[in-house]
């Protein structure tokens, strides 16, 4: 095994609980401010004569080419053998830069103290044995960890997109992430 | 930021919807499509250095999920909650409450001392008292009142059980308050557990069968936001090709993901039960074996739905017939199908005979007690809480039982078929109001905020005005114990050992839970029962402490409480076909599709319609006056019931009490968007903030319950109808008029801002 490793996001198991995101500020340690996994929902819609509503985790997509650590000009970003990115606290100087750069919106800068703050996959579950935070607590089992050797076999052929090591899975949406930059 | 976010969202989906995929909705789907589950790792929780983790189990609602606690080591600070993997019915998951629920012992809100009032009533000026003092004087002050007024002088009124003890119960029985109950109970669970009682002869819920069922009707809830366990199970049960038909008449995140919904008119659910049972019945859908064996009164439900076909159905649920019949046939066609309802049966105008019409789906189809339906749960090794020995209903003198209020016209409430005997709220709230027929002058609340959670929120606070005594024991300074004269520091869920067994949603185990922290001298409500029990002049009938009581329940097993904390749990699979052996436990010893029980004790033998609020169905239009049709049932994972507004994390999810609107009628009224709205009924109004969404109907709007002060959606329901036998407040389907509120001011709700 690589040690390589991808979240998976089943989008048509999402139902929009929010346990991923108290999940991931209790590992964190944070309080109100900051939301490295935050549900944004569409809302009900109208599509193809029907009602839908539908839910996305978002949160850092760890990407292949992240705009924030190209942006930091305090060498604070990182990627890591594992394939995230990530960020060593005690070089970040709070300037914002990577948070301005990160073209979806998941990197910020808390008020305290002051320096960026993103998902790490959570770094250090996975070295004791455990999951992110966020998969283990999912209320729909809409996401999981997935080692890298696993992944084609875990996607089964379905629709999905990524620019990173987060990929997006649907049936239920074909042409997934169609509007967005892909990776490399 | 966050728009950022949203825009990378509604990118990533798109709008392309995949037409050979079961979407969900209105468009109805095939049960047996869908991809495979999701691989479902469990992981591990492991501590840190500097850490022990407590093995526990969460009571933040009754899901009573297994969490382990994070404790360190060195300060004995609650470092963090997680689910726990090794759990066989959770497998790790937690819900937004249990994970932040840290804050029960961090809070700086949370009562640490009994209190003495030291001001006028309400005016916030406390005084420190000792446990044996507060407790001295509680005993005292019900002793007085009781020599005074007789005990039916002296109320004894409780919040949801959760956590908290039947002791309580006993407590109230063995003093003999005749008039003793809870905010909740006709309008929770109560209408479901006299229902399964006539019907199936059970003692308890029925529970889904979710991991081998093939279809999941779920009734008017939201499992997604409510019950995360059951949730991870229809999703899972979905995943694998089950179908899913969700009865709200909100787009909920349930909803979202059905292959069916039916977007009912609030308060209608008895006509949509009859309607299908009409098809079902009609088309030879039912389960001819089982119902000619194990039912009686086939043949009256055949004539008593015979008129109630899917276009009548239509007419007065708003449920398009075809809808109604695809739905039906689904249902009864795909075997095993379980039903899932919840609270919203209990709170329609017809409570119990909503709960009625919807369980006889399950017994005419033969979808009782089979792998994959819904099963009856009673026994389990352990002691229950949740009989009338427990309770120690024989501890009330049988003459005083008639001087219940509400006794006379709500037997299945009252009486002896209700599991705990209770009185009728609304009539005793009015019996303080006026001391008509008796004076009630003192009362005793353990965990319920009584000023937010009873309906007809401004008569209660001018009840409890009127109160000699009261003594309030629970986590948090609420509107309730502002007004007491004692004021009691209950322990949460992390601070006490406790021995879950909750039939009603986690059936196939038995927890022990465990103590992790401790806050102030906050004590247990075993501990704080059994004390008062023995200062009442009653400690006979009581046990030392709460060790002594878990001892005594977990005995059956074999165990004592000390070995089965080390056990953590017992897990016992559910048992089907009992009634093969030993048939059902009505009186004719089957399901009673008509009910025998029912027309002993005066209410309908078989389910009719009846309109909510005002008129007949063919003038369901809401009057000029109040053109809105109004539920409180808009629920959110973070909060449960009148809690956890004072967590930080959790208020950061949903700052604000909502109140959902179609954006078309907002539009007529002038509304934006999260602009400040009056809900108005005759009765009352409350203030809270418009949520615009599509998933409603144009005429309905959804109130989120729970809120403190101007907020409080129980402001606007009122005590002029209740549902027969067993006297629930209809919160679903009453008349409204909305219009567009000023900024509330001194609102409690918006006290705590994230």
């Amino acid at each position: 095994m690589s040690g390589r490793v991808f979240l998976v996001i089943d989008l048509d198991r999402c139902w929009g609980c929010r346990a991923c995101e108290v999940a991931c500020k209790q590992e964190l340690g944070l309080g109100v401010g900051p939301r490295p996994m935050r549900v944004e929902e569409t809302g009900a819609r109208v599509l193809a004569g029907a009602l839908h509503r539908d839910f996305v985790p978002t949160l850092c997509q760890h990407c292949d080419r992240p705009a924030c650590l190209a942006a930091c000009p305090a060498e604070a970003i990182f990627r890591e053998e594992d394939g995230t990115v990530q960020l060593r606290a005690e070089a970040c100087t709070g300037c914002g830069a990577c948070a301005a750069a990160c073209p979806f919106g998941v990197v910020e800068v808390g008020p305290d103290p002051g320096l960026a703050v993103k998902c790490t996959l959570c770094r250090e579950r996975r070295r004791g044995g455990g999951l992110p935070s966020c998969a283990q607590h999912c209320i729909g089992r809409a996401i999981t960890l997935i080692d890298e050797e696993a992944l084609e076999a875990a996607l089964g052929g379905r629709g999905h997109w990524r620019t990173g090591r987060v990929v997006y899975l649907s049936d239920k949406y074909s042409g997934l992430g169609a509007g967005l930059p892909g990776p490399a | 930021m966050s728009e950022q976010r949203r825009q990378f969202a509604l990118r990533l989906l798109g709008e392309q919807l995949n037409p050979a995929h079961r979407h969900a909705a209105v468009s109805g789907g095939d049960p047996e499509g869908g991809p495979p589950p999701a691989a479902t790792p469990r992981g591990r929780s492991t501590s840190r250095p500097g850490e022990r983790i407590v093995r526990s189990a969460c009571y933040s609602c009754n899901m009573c999920c297994e969490v382990l606690v994070f404790v360190d080591t060195a300060t004995g600070r609650v470092l963090r909650v997680e689910g726990d993997p090794d759990s066989p019915v959770t497998r790790g998951l937690l819900c937004t409450k249990g994970l932040a629920s840290r804050d029960l012992v961090d809070n700086s809100g949370r009562l640490r001392h009994p209190l003495k009032r030291a001001g006028k009533r309400g005016e916030g000026k406390w005084e420190r008292i000792s446990w044996d003092e507060a407790l001295d004087t509680i005993a005292q002050q019900l002793l007085r009142h009781r020599e005074a007024y007789g005990p039916q002088g002296v109320a004894f009124l409780q919040g949801t059980i959760r956590g908290w003890s039947r002791v309580y119960s006993r407590l109230a029985n063995a003093f003999g308050a005749v008039n003793h109950g809870a905010a909740g109970w006709a309008q929770c669970l109560w209408p479901r557990l006299v229902d399964n009682t006539v019907t199936f002869g059970a003692t308890y819920t029925e529970v889904p069968d979710f991991e081998n069922t093939r279809c999941t009707l779920v009734w008017g809830t939201n499992p997604a936001a409510t019950w995360p366990t059951f949730a991870s199970q229809i999703m899972d049960a979905r995943q694998r090709g089950a179908g899913l038909i969700v009865v709200d008449p909100f787009l909920s995140e349930t909803a979202a993901k059905a292959d069916l919904w039916l977007q009912l008119r609030p308060g209608t659910d008895t006509a949509l039960a009859l309607a299908m049972l009409h098809v079902i019945i009609r088309e030879g859908l039912y389960d001819g074996d089982f119902v000619g064996k194990w039912t009686t009164g086939f043949d009256r439900l055949r004539e008593h739905v015979g008129t109630y076909t899917s276009e009548w159905g239509e007419a007065v649920t708003r449920v398009p017939a075809a809808l109604i019949g695809k739905a039906a046939r689904l249902y009864a066609d795909t075997k095993p199908a379980a039903i899932y309802r919840c609270v919203s049966l209990d709170m329609v105008h017809d409570s119990l005979q909503a709960c009625r019409a919807v369980s006889l789906l399950a017994a005419v189809t033969g979808n009782i007690g089979i792998p994959g339906g819904n099963v009856t749960v009673s026994q389990r090794g352990e002691t229950s809480q949740n009989s009338h020995a427990f309770i120690g209903y024989d501890l009330l003198p049988a003459d005083k039982i008639p001087l219940r209020r509400g006794f006379d016209r709500f037997p299945l409430l009252c009486d002896k078929l209700c599991p705990v005997p209770t009185a009728h709220m609304p009539t005793l709230w009015e019996t303080i109001a006026t001391d008509d027929p008796y004076p009630v002058k003192a009362a005793l609340i353990f965990g319920s905020n009584a000023v937010v959670s009873y309906s007809n929120t401004p008569r209660v606070e001018e009840a409890m005005a009127r109160l000699e005594f009261l003594a309030v024991c629970d986590l948090f300074m609420t509107p309730t114990a502002e007004l007491a004269d004692i004021v009691l520091p209950a322990s949460s869920w992390l601070e006490r050992d406790n021995l879950i067994s909750s039939f009603q949603v986690c059936p196939t185990t038995t927890i022990a839970q465990q103590k992790a922290a401790e806050v102030g001298e906050a004590r247990s409500d075993v501990d704080i029962c059994c004390q008062l029990a023995r200062k009442l002049g009653v400690g006979e009938h009581f046990w030392n402490d709460a060790a002594e009581l878990y001892d005594e329940l977990i005995k059956p097993a074999g165990m004592t409480f000390a070995e089965f904390k080390a056990r953590k749990r017992i897990h016992a699979p559910f048992v089907y076909r009992l009634y093969e052996k030993k048939g059902f436990n009505t009186p004719s010893g089957k399901v009673e599709l008509y009910s025998s029980l029912l027309e002993q004790n005066r209410c309908a033998p078989l389910p009719a319609y009846t309109e909510p609020d005002a008129g007949p169905a063919a003038a369901a239009k809401p009057t000029p006056e109040y053109p809105l049709i109004l539920t409180t049932g808009w629920r959110q994972s973070v909060y449960r019931h009148t809690e956890n507004r004072e967590n930080p994390l959790l208020r950061e999810i949903a700052p604000r009490p909502g109140l959902l609107i179609h954006p078309d009628t907002a539009g007529r009224l002038g509304i934006a968007a999260g602009d400040p709205v009056v809900v108005e009924t005759q009765t009352g109004s409350a203030e809270l903030y418009a949520a615009f969404t599509l998933g409603i109907h144009p005429d309905v709007v959804q109130a989120m319950p729970g809120w403190w002060g101007r907020a409080n959606i129980n402001r606007v329901t009122s005590w002029k109808h209740f549902s027969e036998g067993i006297g629930s407040v209809p919160m679903r389907g009453l008349l409204c008029r909305v219009r567009k509120g000023s900024e509330p001011r001194g609102s409690r709700a918006d006290e705590v801002t994230g």
